[in-house]
């Protein structure tokens, strides 16, 4: 019974830490990206 | 005038925009053009900023910026107009005229090295008679002239010469204040071309100042009678400044150098942009975090270009660092760069200064390098230049590349195996005394099945990957990686690629990740997102334990022939997509960028080991992470619903089995055979479980898109795990394949399995014959790279456009050829 609670609880853990780094991956910075010209750190 | 003179109320015509180019792409982009009316509207309570009209919008302009701005007014033109008749004619026709003749004055400054002909060049230019003589320093202050050039009317100065722009001597600072100060429309960098990559030093500079430049090429017929060979054109696309070869001493060339003059001025010149160079990673890292401060100051950096702010600070130059005292974040940017000083010197070993200059030589080393040729008599000059003759040799440069790379993934492959069996020894031995120390129970099965095996399986490849990143570092380190660049440069224009996009290819061996975000240096964006694009089609290090677990199975006596296969046909699969997308996607034309080839440098191992264990240390988070979580997470799919339908009473099977072995007069013989029965009724009530779970469920939903591949559930399972990263592809086949009754599944029982698991449990056909093999090992190759990399590509193109294409396009591609690998195959064997 308590390796049964072990497991439930590592489960649901893994299931909680997946979908934040699912969502973190995401939510990653934006980087415009554009011509040196344009983007150019010097403006 | 200039506009911040101007009173409320006051109307003017814009003549040119002075500064910097950024500033003038800006307030060119606001609608301060030439030739443009502006009024002033109202002044802000402490008069600054103020409000224009231009083009019949309200813009507001800080003082700073309008003094950049020079304008002519009807009251300027009636003042210097002597005619009376004239005077009552000023109307705005007149005053655009006004403005228009104005526009066409452009001030131009002359800068270069001492004794590279500038005073000639001006005399020539300007017909002036000023003293020149055939050692440096003639020139101790600026000298002016003024003539016509097609209707130009050109104010040239001549300044002192100067080795770099830095603040040693009171020649440099006098010229680099004057450029600050005067801001002139036009600097002719004056090129001694008999010395280039000496003099090309101080061209850098001016790249860093982001002004307006052509470059002169002076004493142009001295190279030629070398025997030298300079491809001037490519060298100013590369650097962005146009070029005019002159003989300034018999006037050749200073002609075309002022229609360049004029072009570059009126801003028609195809070469003329601004470009960054390249500084290496540690540097420009300091760079940008000294810039951000720096941008704080507005005022400052509409004069200044931060970028050069920020890579003159880190050269300790005293001058500017008085310049920051009027910034009121000084101590902060101050602090900042000393902070980064420290960092730059406590980890590369040398004075900041040297770091930036070293950097500045590469630059020039490798623009130099593909556009410059020395006569054949040249004496090699230094030890870089003797280790280059043979490592870019036209010949040989190419055969010892491949040889190096050879070297590199045997290396990684062979010497990798024997810590991979160490390190697989330590799993089993964990599993089994978890199997020998814990009771039954979901948690055991959780931490042998899931954890112990899901893991453990990714793990052995620890080694190879410290290996691949040893070598990948050695390369970097040593300054052969940018020769590398240099080498299959050619090879790359081919298919549409600059060679500096090679270096994010071959990172891409490593992992796509990092791969990804190194595609910063490359400047084009269109370059940049090709190259991204087809950087997952370079077998990273978590493809490398499935390619080996599923040759080893199948093809155990080619494994190295196609594992070499495998890795040649992602670069040409990298390669023809490469042509395709250059072809329909970015069809822009080619700018060139310089490649800078730095000097060759020992490796030290602090700086080696730093790498690897940062690579290490990368690999085990992702273990403790994402592949633990993963692993988790299919075991409980696999593992779940525990209530199983089964087709065969196996309980009772197995019970009358075991019945057999107590009531029989048990030979040897017998005891194997009914415990090999017992084995087998064990892995059918297994399999027939797994079918059922949730992922059999999974499986069996996405199977009949795969099966045409030659794919069975579990197979379709694993690749759709492995979309969390690839390592998962074999944790979740270890799991799906399990042995039964070997705690602590190792891997060559897993290959075993793999080997011998057939179809379905009434067919004798292999599930994995070579043809189904192959067009495996091909879907893993290219299909969608890992949700890291596609967080990556979004990261780096800055739209999900790119990484939603980049999921598609190779889950689609990858379907495709793994289905003619099919076809194809099946027609030969």
């Amino acid at each position: 019974m308590i390796y049964d609670i072990f497991t439930a609880i590592i489960l649901i853990s893994a299931i909680v830490i997946a979908i934040i780094m699912i969502y973190k991956s995401f939510k990653a910075k934006k980087n415009k990206g554009k011509d040196c010209h344009d983007n150019c750190n010097c403006k | 005038m200039i506009l911040s003179e101007l009173q409320v109320n006051d109307q003017a015509i814009i003549v040119k925009i002075k500064g910097r180019g950024a500033f003038r792409k800006r307030i060119t982009e606001m609608g301060f053009v030439k030739g443009k009316k502006v009024k002033v509207i109202k002044r802000a309570p402490l008069k600054d900023p103020v409000i224009y009209e231009i083009m019949g919008y309200e813009v507001s302009l800080r003082n700073s910026e309008a003094s950049l701005i020079e304008v002519i007014t009807e009251l300027e033109v009636i003042k210097n107009t002597e005619n009376t008749e004239s005077k009552n004619l000023v109307n705005e026709e007149f005053l655009l005229q006004k403005a228009t003749e104005k526009g066409k004055t452009i001030n131009v400054a002359l800068v270069g090295n001492p004794n590279c002909g500038k005073t000639t060049l001006f005399n020539h230019a300007s017909g002036s008679q000023e003293h020149v003589g055939n050692y440096s320093g003639v020139t101790v202050d600026a000298k002016s002239a003024k003539f016509k050039h097609k209707g130009y009317t050109i104010n040239i100065v001549d300044l002192p010469g100067t080795y770099s722009l830095s603040a040693y001597s009171p020649e440099e600072l006098y010229v680099r204040n004057y450029i600050f100060s005067e801001f002139p429309d036009i600097v002719i960098n004056v090129i001694d071309s008999s010395n280039i990559e000496r003099n090309l030093y101080l061209t850098t500079q001016l790249i860093d100042m982001d002004i307006k430049a052509v470059i002169a090429l002076n004493m142009f017929d001295e190279l030629e009678k070398k025997g030298d060979k300079f491809d001037f054109e490519k060298f100013g696309k590369m650097v962005g400044f146009p070029v005019a070869p002159t003989v300034s001493s018999r006037g050749r060339g200073i002609h075309y150098l002022m229609d360049k003059v004029i072009e570059l001025y009126e801003d028609n010149d195809p070469y003329y942009r601004h470009i960054h160079i390249n500084y290496g990673n540690n540097i420009e890292e300091r760079i940008k975090i000294i810039q951000e401060k720096i941008k704080q100051n507005i005022s400052l950096t509409d004069k200044f270009s931060s970028r050069f702010l920020a890579i003159k600070l880190l050269e300790k130059d005293k001058n500017v660092n008085e310049l920051i005292q009027v910034c009121e974040n000084k101590s902060e940017i101050l602090n900042t760069v000393y902070k980064s000083i420290e960092i730059l010197e406590k980890s590369l070993k040398e004075d900041s200064e040297t770091l930036v200059t070293d950097a500045k030589y590469g630059f020039i080393a490798g623009a130099l390098k593909e556009t410059y040729k020395d006569s054949p008599n040249l004496i090699l000059k230094n030890s870089s230049k003797k280790i280059d003759s043979f490592l870019t040799h036209k010949l040989l440069g190419f055969p010892l590349f491949i040889l190096i790379m050879w070297i590199m993934f045997q290396a990684t492959f062979t010497l990798g195996k024997y810590p991979m069996g160490w390190i697989d020894n330590l799993v089993n031995l964990l599993g089994n005394w978890v199997n020998n120390n814990l009771a039954a129970s979901s948690f055991k099965d959780l931490l042998i099945d899931g954890v112990i095996h899901g893991v453990g399986g990714v793990i052995v490849f620890l080694p190879n990957i410290l290996i691949l990143f040893l070598f990948i570092s050695l390369m970097e380190d040593t300054g052969y990686l940018a020769r590398a660049a240099f080498i299959v440069d050619k090879l790359m224009h081919k298919i549409g690629l600059h060679g500096k996009s090679f270096i994010p290819l071959i990172m891409g061996f490593g992992c796509n990740v990092p791969a990804i975000m190194s595609t910063r240096t490359i400047e084009s964006r269109n370059d940049r997102i090709l190259t991204i694009l087809i950087n997952p089609f370079m077998s990273c290090s978590a493809r490398l334990p499935v390619y080996i677990l599923i040759i080893g199975a199948v093809f155990p006596n080619h494994s190295g022939n196609i594992l070499f296969s495998i890795y040649i046909f992602g670069i040409i699969i990298a390669a023809l997509m490469a042509i395709l997308f250059k072809k329909t996607l970015f069809k822009a034309k080619d700018i060139p960028f310089v490649m800078e080839l730095p000097p060759y440098r020992m490796p030290t191992i602090k700086n080696t080991t730093k790498h690897m264990w940062s690579k290490a240390t990368q690999y085990l988070k992702k273990m403790s992470g994402v592949i633990l979580i993963a692993a988790i997470i299919v075991w409980a799919l696999g593992y779940f619903p525990r209530e199983t339908n089964y087709t065969k009473d196996y309980n009772n099977i197995k019970n009358s089995l075991k019945n057999e072995l107590i009531t029989q007069n048990s030979t040897t013989a017998n005891i194997i055979s009914i415990n090999e029965k017992i084995r087998e009724v064990n892995n059918s009530m297994k399999a027939e479980h797994l079918e059922n779970s949730y992922i059999g469920r999974i499986g069996k939903f996405i199977e009949p898109v795969m099966s045409p591949l030659g794919f069975d559930w579990r197979m379709s399972v694993s690749l759709a795990a492995g979309i969390t990263g690839k390592e998962i592809v074999v944790s979740t086949l270890g799991v799906l394949f399990q042995a039964e009754g070997s705690p602590g599944l190792n891997n060559q029982t897993l290959i075993y399995k793999l080997k011998n698991t057939t179809k379905n449990s009434t067919s004798k056909e292999k599930l994995f014959n070579p043809l189904t093999a192959l067009s495996y090992l091909v879907f893993v190759l290219i299909y969608f790279p890992c949700i890291a990399a596609i967080a990556a590509v979004k990261k780096e193109t800055g739209t999900w456009k790119w990484a939603a294409f980049t999921v598609f396009y190779t889950t689609a591609l990858a379907w495709i050829l793994a289905f003619l690998v099919q076809i194809i195959g099946k027609l030969f064997l």
